[in-house]
């Protein structure tokens, strides 16, 4: 029993080993608040507006009843803004299920609209109305 | 804002890999380690062992005052979530989905784990049972009619699938009609079984009960088989399950619904679900059977490979082991729930002070912050997850090789025991597994 007890003990050092060695902590933020903006571009404008930012770029297509992309793993950084171009002919509403949840209202046409997500974790994108769950992004 | 999909928000990370093949190989070597060095008489017999609680405390946890306070306590919280469940509104605000899906079911392993069988101590319908049996001048313990001894925790582990059920597979789970229909038929069911059959019932049929007593046989606090309250370490205190038909069905449900919740959140499922033209709730029905019946079948399978020592039906054995597989299901219970349980648990207690969605403060918490510490600190959580279910493990392999020695005859008491060694390991590896393809 003791030996099997040591071999938990050096298990856990082992394992709390690599924890410190690996990936560093999330530049931490006191409140994780997470924020959505939105810039709705007219829906006139064909060519969304050319983002500044470096983090990712998804595109994302609802038409009637047919949403896509359909649970997409997407790979994040905390805090990287990530940008959503929607083409849409219908009213939607995207709910970011993050911890706390954000909520992204979308209108006929073509908009932009970017997410940054605060809190480490796997965050589903779900389309509200065919309750699809597009993307899962992995913060990190 | 209205969610239709679910309470809590973000789901963990997966745990590295290197973590999971870490906590793999630790569980498989102290398996053999122990199977190797451990005793060779059994040392757990709970009907004697521990040491005497205090005095004061034996004469506090016996006195009707302080058990009284319990029960009343845990009927004005049942009364208050009543109260929100019939009249509040039916958003995702109301505090009674977190009640039910965080502080009921995933809150009972902790408050068990440290002070025994918690939900019998506060169980409203055990009170209400008590109130409607001085109210027609019976007995609460004895009902009408004794429980037939084949019944064992059949009722508990239907109920418990029937909950698993409603938790992962039913789609509008977080609406407030089929949750009050579901707990209609939970208490019509409980209740009416206690005036039937007495007290007793609670301890076979009440699906939360069943399952806060197993947990709480990993706390220190146990009873002797007269009634003399000890201390004693969880594995001396686990050994006090009562065996009985249908307790393997119970573990069963516990650990592989558990083990489907994990899976079912994987991209690969999502992905199927989402492109499939089947019915993905009767899909999910299946799944969800399919784990739990995976878990009992190779459990049963497992504990009858050797033939028991005389004197002992072998057809008994997998009930006879089963107390073996609660610290695993804890320990996973813990790995997979823990962060759900912290935030959307601090989120619930927020909720519970403004039931009625009028912006109410009834409990002085409706302007706490939800603490996101854990989720910001994924390494920390994924060791702590790999050490949950590492040690779950050891105890699992402990309880089972203890019972082993003592139902096996000698000379299959090594070799009887590789069967269900292996079970256990396919079982760990598999749930670490899972939280690494999360």
């Amino acid at each position: 029993m003791r030996r099997a007890l040591a071999l938990v003990a050096v298990a856990t050092l082992a394992l709390s080993g690599c924890a410190s060695s690996e990936e560093p902590e999330p530049a931490a933020k006191d409140t994780p608040a997470a924020s959505a903006s939105a810039t709705s571009d007219p829906a006139s404008s064909a060519a969304p507006s050319p983002s500044e930012d470096s983090g990712n770029t998804i595109e994302i297509k609802i038409q009637g009843d047919d949403v896509e992309p359909s649970g997409e793993r997407v790979q994040a950084k905390v805090g990287e803004p990530i940008t959503l171009h929607i083409s849409s002919d219908r009213d939607a509403e995207l709910h970011v299920h993050s911890s706390p949840e954000q909520e992204l209202e979308v209108k006929p046409g073509e908009s932009t609209k970017t997410l940054t997500i605060d809190t480490p974790g796997i965050v589903e994108v779900e389309e509200h109305h065919t309750e699809t769950v597009m993307l899962q992004l992995e913060v990190r | 804002m209205v969610f239709a999909h679910g309470i809590g928000g973000a789901r963990d990370l997966p745990i590295p890999a290197e973590f999971a093949i870490a906590g793999a190989s630790a569980a498989l070597a102290i398996s053999f380690i122990v199977l190797a060095l451990a005793w060779r008489n059994p040392r757990y017999d709970a009907a004697t062992s521990g040491r005497p609680a205090p005095v004061g405390l034996t004469k506090l946890v016996d006195s009707p005052v302080f058990q009284w306070t319990l029960r009343i306590l845990g009927l004005a919280f049942f009364g208050y979530v009543v109260w929100a469940a019939l009249a509040g509104p039916d958003l995702l605000v109301n505090p009674v989905f977190g009640v039910v899906y965080v502080l009921l079911w995933v809150g009972l392993v902790p408050a068990s784990l440290l002070f025994g069988p918690f939900y019998k101590a506060v169980n409203p319908l055990r009170t209400l049972n008590i109130a409607f049996s001085r109210l027609v001048g019976s007995d609460p313990d004895h009902g009408m009619y004794e429980v037939p001894r084949w019944v064992g925790y059949w009722p508990a582990a239907t109920g418990l699938f029937a909950f698993v059920w409603l938790e992962l597979v039913y789609p509008d789970n977080t609406y407030l009609s089929p949750l009050r229909l579901w707990f209609a038929i939970y208490i019509a069911v409980v209740f009416v079984g206690s005036a039937l059959f007495g007290s007793r019932w609670f301890e076979r049929a009440d699906p939360f009960e069943v399952y806060s007593t197993l947990v709480g046989h990993l706390s220190v606090f146990g009873r002797r088989d007269d009634g003399t309250l000890v201390l004693r370490s969880p594995l001396a205190n686990l050994d006090g399950v009562v065996p009985g038909p249908g307790l393997v069905a119970v573990v069963s449900v516990l650990f592989g619904s558990t083990a489907f919740d994990s899976f079912k959140d994987s991209n690969s499922w999502l992905r199927f679900t989402q492109s499939t033209s089947l019915p993905v709730p009767w899909v999910n029905t299946v799944a969800l059977l399919v784990f739990c019946a995976v878990v009992g079948v190779s459990f049963a399978a497992a504990t009858t490979a050797a033939p028991p020592r005389e004197g002992v039906r072998r057809r008994d054995l997998p009930a006879l082991f089963a107390h073996s597989v609660v610290p695993i299901v804890v320990g996973y219970m813990f790995a997979h729930y823990l962060t759900y349980f912290v935030e959307t648990g601090q989120q619930t207690l927020i909720q519970l002070s403004d039931p009625m969605g009028t912006g109410a403060d009834l409990l002085g918490t409706a302007d706490w912050q939800v603490n996101y510490w854990i989720s910001m600190h994924p390494s920390f959580l994924a060791v702590t997850k790999v050490l949950a279910v590492v040690t779950g493990h050891v105890l699992g392999v402990i309880a089972a090789h203890d019972r082993a020695v003592a139902l096996l005859p000698k000379r299959h008491q090594l070799t009887g025991q590789l069967p269900l060694l292996i079970v256990m390991v396919f079982y760990t590896v598999t749930g670490l597994y899972l939280l690494f393809g999360a």
